[in-house]
Order: structure tokens, then sequence, then C-alpha cells
């Protein structure tokens, strides 16, 4: 049942988007964020959203998990956009009660709902096309010059690692756990939040306990294969840039000047 | 009547998705009060799932569970009920241990049927009885047990619901010789105090010989057989197909057989060994040196 | 031949012994302070294990056993006594990664020992961290997993291999380190029968054709079977040492400690007591079905 869970959401596949470095990867989804905040009007925010779905295209991953990324943050977009359309002051259009649209509230938040959606849709990708391995050692060669101001960029790599490496077995155990519990009656499902909460103790304590169990056994046997920290380590990966990397930073480069050209050319000739 | 019956049971995981996996295949067996079951298959026969089907965890995709004649899905909302009747010991169930004390942890079951007070005082000692636990330990801390310890108090703590039907999934599972000749006499004993029935899933060919009335042997979901113990062992070249082992005595009086020596078959353990060995050599008797 | 002796570790300039243990004696720290102190868990140990050997160390929980191979690795260092590896007293601080380098150890809980979320990448972790060439990494990581029978699974997560496949890479990613000598703490206490086969087949196979010394912890007497030579371990002290056959000849002594014999070397030696012509240290069922049909047959004189 719990096993079921899929983290990280790594949809597989060889596409050239697959296939990238994983730093050019991260800079570049930093870099498209940046594209779709400088877009000043709808007309701008389609070049971004152009970018994103040519993106989608290429690595093979369906349409489908572009709406899965995006249900979570529904209530969050619904939330904001009924603020904008509400509260801001422009051209009215309807006016009931106390509560005012106007066209300048739409717009905004018409606006604002695309730039979450298409970020969303932008950071799935992410994730979509990196498996958590790559992502982790991406993230962890771009800190590594923060290693300077004494931040444990290997440490904090290690620990992200671990943690990957150990979720699904922690599901696996949650679940045996859980089943043992229910074996002597225990009842999960019924009451108020309370009594559940209070259920939940027979499955967390020896979770926990099992946790600390791991973490030990797990450290005594990487000190036996000498581990002593990331000084001196080399990796058997090597992330090396490659001409599809150049060639994707470019593309995007072209795609932000596209954004400001629109932002001053386009909009005001559309109104939109 | 059965104490325990299954009508044409299956159990299919993930079903309808491209991973779908028919652990359990129209299982139909009958089990009778009193009798000590070794449950045998290889790893991945089905045998887990089929345990978890007795005690209501896993729900049936078909077919029937019946317990004591009714069937345990009649009414959905009383399954937890059925898990009282029927108790499970799942494998390595030290890890499963959660309270303060191994008095509290012994009484979770006991509580959760409703149970309070001096029965469930008298209970818990009677519990830890069974399974060799000194008074002085039920105040102590489950944490602070060894491992052997850990797994009685975890034992013990579904003993204490009373369970007609107890299971236990490879209760000597990672101990010594020791440790598991001790588990298995506690619940030999067990068995033979409360007269219900015992299912044990062994992987050991040995401690079922040793231990079981009946064997059951699931191979690929099915049902290959269920019989005394002895019928059993004589189809060991079937038993080596599916991929288990046999006791090593079965193999050595196999190997004579098939080298023509007029020796008895369904013989798997030492004693009977010996016993049938000395008189075939004309020593009948005892061990006395000539 | 049953009470190791032993020839001074020093001696040779290139040991013929890669472990030597001279009067270790060990107790646990316990939490509190108290009057008296803990009780030993080592009581005087000495043995040699001799370069190439596939040893098993034999004894009942609480016997000694895993105390004694955390010392071959520096997880523990001795109270009293002495332990060499490759000629290097396990003290000597400053050599602690040559000797974990040399002596490799695999824990008993296939799962707890694996780093990386993809079986070649756990493989890699021992050489990295020795800061080897990634290119020599690459190859030795390839090495180990054939070594091992797990080539093909290089690529898969731990959660979806079985028991006897997760140790399996453990062991190949000791071998990685390209060791001397493997101690396997107990490797195959968690597994199913079928998990148990591939571990002891693969360091059979470790030790003939690599001739990496292999130290065997175990409580399972059919594995012992297997090695070259059995040491058996009992309250902190060794009690028996010799080969197979010789150490399962001493059945009473055996089940004293706590111990099983094989079901055949039980019957032989039960079927001698009673007076029959039987060897000693039948350990398999080939052995002894051999032995008895000697015997029908010439009672029978034939069929």
């Amino acid at each position: 049942m719990l096993g079921e869970i899929t983290i990280g959401q790594y949809y597989p596949g060889r596409s050239v988007v697959h296939r990238l470095d994983p730093r050019m990867k991260i800079i570049l989804t930093f870099a498209y964020i940046v594209m779709l905040f400088l877009a000043k009007s709808l007309s701008a925010l389609a070049v971004g959203a152009a970018f994103i779905i040519a993106a989608y295209a290429i690595s093979h991953v369906p349409p489908k998990m572009i709406f899965k990324s995006m249900k979570p943050v529904i209530p969050i977009i619904a939330f904001t956009a009924i603020l904008n359309v509400f509260f801001i002051e422009g051209d009215v259009l309807v006016s009931f009660w106390k509560l005012t649209i106007t066209k300048q509230g739409l717009y905004t938040a018409g606006l604002m709902i695309i730039r979450i959606l298409f970020l969303i849709a932008g950071s799935s990708l992410l994730t979509y096309t990196t498996s958590p391995i790559m992502l982790t050692d991406g993230i962890e060669r771009l800190m590594s010059p923060l290693k300077v101001i004494r931040l444990p960029v290997h440490e904090l790599a290690m620990m992200m690692t671990i943690a990957l490496r150990f979720i699904p077995t922690l599901i696996e155990e949650t679940d045996k756990i859980m089943s043992a519990q229910k074996a002597r009656g225990a009842d999960l499902e019924r009451g108020n939040v309370l009594q559940r909460a209070k259920a939940l103790i027979p499955i967390l304590i020896p979770l926990f306990v099992s946790a600390f169990r791991r973490a030990d056994e797990l450290a005594l046997a990487m000190e036996c294969r000498c581990y002593r920290g990331g000084d001196g380590r080399t990796r058997m990966k090597q992330l090396r840039l490659s001409r599809a990397d150049l060639i994707a930073a470019v593309i995007v480069a072209v795609f932000i000047a596209g954004v400001i050209l629109v932002n001053i050319f386009v909009t005001p000739l559309v109104a939109l | 009547m059965s104490i325990l019956k299954t009508e044409d049971l299956t159990f299919i995981y993930s079903q309808g998705t491209p991973y779908a996996h028919t652990a359990v295949d129209h299982v139909n067996i009958e089990f009778e009060k009193g009798e000590l079951v070794g449950i045998i298959g290889h790893t991945g026969s089905g045998k887990s799932t089929l345990i978890q089907q007795f005690n209501g965890l896993l729900k049936p995709t078909s077919g029937r569970v019946f317990v004591d004649g009714t069937d345990i899905w009649a009414d959905p909302s009383k399954i937890r009920d059925v898990r009282f009747k029927v108790g499970l010991v799942f494998q390595y169930p030290e890890y499963q241990l959660f309270e303060e004390t191994v008095y509290k942890d012994i009484s979770f079951g006991p509580k959760n049927m409703g149970i309070e007070g001096a029965e469930l005082d008298s209970r818990i000692k009677e519990a830890a009885a069974f399974v060799g636990l000194g008074e002085e330990l039920l105040e102590k801390s489950p944490f602070e047990l060894s491992g052997g310890q850990k797994r009685r108090v975890a034992i013990a703590g579904v003993l204490a619901m009373r369970p007609e039907i107890l299971i236990l999934d490879e209760p000597t599972a990672g101990l010594d010789p020791k440790g598991r000749e001790r588990i298995l006499g506690q619940i030999r004993e067990y068995h033979r105090k409360t007269g219900g029935l015992v299912l044990l899933v062994s992987h050991s060919m040995e401690d079922v010989a040793n231990y079981a009335t009946k064997a059951l042997v699931v191979n690929e979901s099915k049902i290959f057989m269920y019989d005394d113990v002895d019928k059993v062992f004589a189809h060991t070249a079937e038993l080596k197909q599916m991929g288990l082992s046999a006791p090593q005595i079965s193999d050595v009086f196999e190997l004579l057989a098939a080298r023509g020596l007029p020796v008895p078959t369904g013989v798997y353990t030492v004693e009977r060994a010996k016993r049938e060995l000395l008189r075939l050599l004309g020593k009948g008797g005892d061990g006395d040196a000539r | 031949m049953l009470i190791p002796g032993g020839t001074d570790p020093m001696d040779n300039e290139k040991t013929e012994n890669i472990i030597s243990a001279r009067d270790v004696e060990f107790a646990y720290e316990s939490g509190e302070p108290t009057e008296k102190p803990a009780e030993k868990v080592l009581k005087g140990v000495s043995l040699d294990i001799r370069r190439g050997e596939l040893v098993a160390v034999l004894g009942h929980n609480g016997s000694g056993k895993s105390t004694l191979a955390k010392h071959f690795n520096c997880i523990l260092l001795p109270a009293a006594g002495t332990v060499w590896v490759d000629g290097i007293d396990t003290k000597n601080g400053d050599m602690l990664y040559e000797i974990r380098q040399t002596v490799g150890m695999v824990f008993q809980n296939p799962d707890n020992q694996i780093v990386a979320t993809i079986v070649e990448e756990d493989v890699a972790f021992a050489p990295e961290n020795l800061g080897v060439p990634p290119k020599e990494i690459r190859k030795r990581v390839d090495e180990a997993l054939r070594d091992v029978g797990m080539y093909e699974h290089r690529e898969s997560a731990p959660h979806q291999l079985s028991g006897g496949q997760k140790q399996r890479v453990a062991i190949a990613g000791i071998i990685a380190m390209r060791p001397e000598c493997i101690v396997l703490d107990e490797p195959t206490a968690m597994l199913d029968p079928r998990g148990r086969t591939e571990v002891m087949s693969t360091i059979r196979r470790l030790n003939r054709e690599h001739g990496i010394t292999v130290v065997l912890i175990t409580h399972y007497m059919d594995e012992a079977a297997q090695c070259d030579r059995v040491v058996v371990m009992d309250s902190g002290r060794i009690i028996l040492d010799g080969a197979p056959g010789e150490v399962f000849s001493h059945v009473e002594q055996l089940k004293s400690v706590g111990l099983d014999v094989p079901q055949v070397t039980e019957l032989t030696y039960e079927l001698k007591k009673s007076g029959l012509d039987l060897p000693d240290g039948v350990v398999s069922v080939e052995a002894c079905a051999d032995e008895l049909e000697k015997l029908l047959r010439a009672t029978s004189g034939g069929n």
C-alpha cells in the first residue's frame, strides 16, 4: 500500500533533456524562473510558456504529468487569485456587496495564475528528467564553492543521498509495523484527531528506534569502508558539460531576450 | 467442524495494473483444532500473503475465509475481532515493541480487546510464563533486553490475547540453535496446554520434522500438499524441485533406497533413523555397545 | 592442532598469518558505574589466521565470536593482549585505514550496509573514500560486481533486491577495496535458504579463485562444514580448533555449548556409540549414505 508512493517523481527516459548535465539543468531552471518573472504581460509570458512546452515535448514526458504536478498547488493559486481579483483598483467591471471586480484585477490575477502554473511546470520538468542521485550530485557540485565559507557541502549531500536511499526501506518497514500492530488489534482508522494521533504511537516509536539502529549500523559499515568525510574523496561518476548543455544554455538565453523584447515592443501594441 | 477453512481463496496484488501478481491462487484448505502445522514453501510462494488472509489483515480478492464456521468478512466492520481470535506473530516481531515496560507492551493486545483489571494482569503473567520470561523482567524497558528476550516479549504480546488460532511466521529466524530450540519448545508446550490450532511458517525442514504434526506445502501460490509430516517428507524429489530441501536424514534414506537397500520410507529424524538402522543391522534395541 | 600454539607473528617479514591474536581479553563498558567490573566477553583468546584460509568461527550467541571478529579490523581494541593484522598492531591508530583496507567486514543486516541509491554507486563507495582515480574505480566496481554475480543488477535500487542479493552487493563493496581478508559477521542470519546458499557459494569462490582469506562468524553448522577450518568458541574462549570433520566429531561437547551438529553427524555418532563401525566427523549426506551402505551390504551380504 504505502510502497506504491513514488518519491522524487522521476520519470525515466533517454531524451536530450534527461541527459543534460544536472548542474546545467538546475541553473537553467533558475534562469527559466527569472524569465517568467521578467515577463510583464501575458504576451511576454507566452514566450516563456512556449519554451517550457517545447522542453516537455523534447523530453517525452507525457503532458498529463504536467497536470499532476500542478494539482497540489491549486488551492494556493485559487487563494492568491481571489485576493488579486477582488482587491486591485481600476476599471470596475462588476460590483456586489463590498466586493469589486476590476479589469486590472482580472488581468493581474490571470497573469499571476499563469506565471505560477508555468513555474510549477518548469521545476517539475527538472525533477521529472533528473534522477534523485543526479540531482543531489548536481546540487553538491554547484554548492562546492561554498566550502570556502565552511558550509559542510559534502556532509549535506551525503545526508541527502542516504535519506533518499532509505525512504523506500523505511516505507516498507512502516507497512510491516502497521501490520504487526493491527494484528494486535490496533485501530488506525477510527476516532477523532486526538485518538488517531495516539494510535500512531505504536507505529512511530518502533520506527524511530529502528531508524536510529540503522543509522548506527550504517555509520559503522561506512567507517569499515574507510569513510572519513569529504576530504580526499574521488567520484566514480564524473559530471562533464557537453555541447548539448551549452546549446541549452544559449536557447534559454535567447528566450529570455525574447521575453524582454516582447515586453518592450509587443505588449504596448496588443495591450495584453 | 474445522476451526479454519478457506474456500476458493484468491488474492491478487495490484489488481488491474500491469504489475498484477496472484499471490494466492484458488486455495482450499481445512485445518482441524489441535493440529500443529508446519507451513513450508520457497520465498515468494505466497505463504506470507496466505497467513495474512487468515486474520483478516488482507481482504481476499475472491473466495472466503471461515473461522469457527463463520465467514470473517461477513461483517467487515467487525474484522478487528477476528484478529483477536487468530493471533499472528510476524517475522522479527521484536521490531514492533514500543511501550515503556515489558508489562505494558504485552498488555497492548488484550487492552485493545477491552480487557482490564485483574483479568488483564493474569493474562499478562500467563503469557510471560509461557515464553519463559521471569517476572523480574516485566518492569524493565523492552529496549534493555537481549534480542532473544525481546522476541519472546513480542510473542507473549500475542499469546496474551488467548487466540484460538496462533500463527507464527518464522519464529526462529536469526536465532542460534539454543534460541531456536527454546522458542520451538515453548510453542510446542503452548500448543499442548491450549489444544488450539498452531500454524508455523518455517524454512527449516528439521524444525517442521521435529515439532509439527502436519505439513502444508505451498508452491507458486497454490497448495501442493497438506498431510501428515512423514507423508509429506516422502515426496523428497518433488520438494527438491520446488526449491525446498528435505531433512538430511530423508536425503540419506532416499539415497540408500535408490541404491537398492531395504530401508523404510518416511524416516526424517535422527532417533527414528537410528532405531531403523540398528534393527536392520541386527543390533535392535538401545545403544549398548557389544 | 586443537589449541592454536603460535609462532611469534612478528617473526616473518611478510607474515604467514594475516591476522594474529594473543591472549586477547575484552569487556563491554556498562552504562553506569558499578562496583564489580563488567563481565569479560573475551577471556584470553589466541588465534592465528593464515593467508588464504577459509575459517569458520562457530559459537552460540554470547560466546564472544562477534566480539572477537570486531577486533580484526579495529572496531574494538583489546583490553588486554594484542591483535596484529598483517603484522601491524591494531592499537596503532595511525594505521587504522590501512588495516581496514586489508581486512574488510560484512555485517549481518543486508540493508544497513548499503549507503547509495543504486548498486554500482554503493560498490564504488570504498574506493572513492580511498581516493582511487575514477577510471580505476569503474574497473574495480565492474570486476567486483562480476565476482559476486550482481553485474546485471548494477543499476538497480537496493530495495528492489532480495536479502541474498543485498549481501552480495555488500561483499562486492568490500572487494572493491582489494582487501586481503574478509570477515563476515553472521552474514546469512537474516537470509532465506536461497540467500544463504548464494552468499556461501560467493565467499567460497572468492577464497578459492582469488585467494582472499575468509573468516566466517556463524552459528550454522552446515556453513562451518563448508570451510577448511572450524574454530569453536564458548564463554569467551576457544574450545576447539581443527578441520570440520574432526571438530564435529565432538558431538557431546558441541551440544553442551548450545550448538547443533548436522543430522548426519549426530546419526553416525549415535550409531558408533551403539557399537557400529563408523568413522568420526561425517558431515555430508553423501558420505553418510556411503558409510551406511557399506554396513548394510556387509550385514545382509548384498540385496
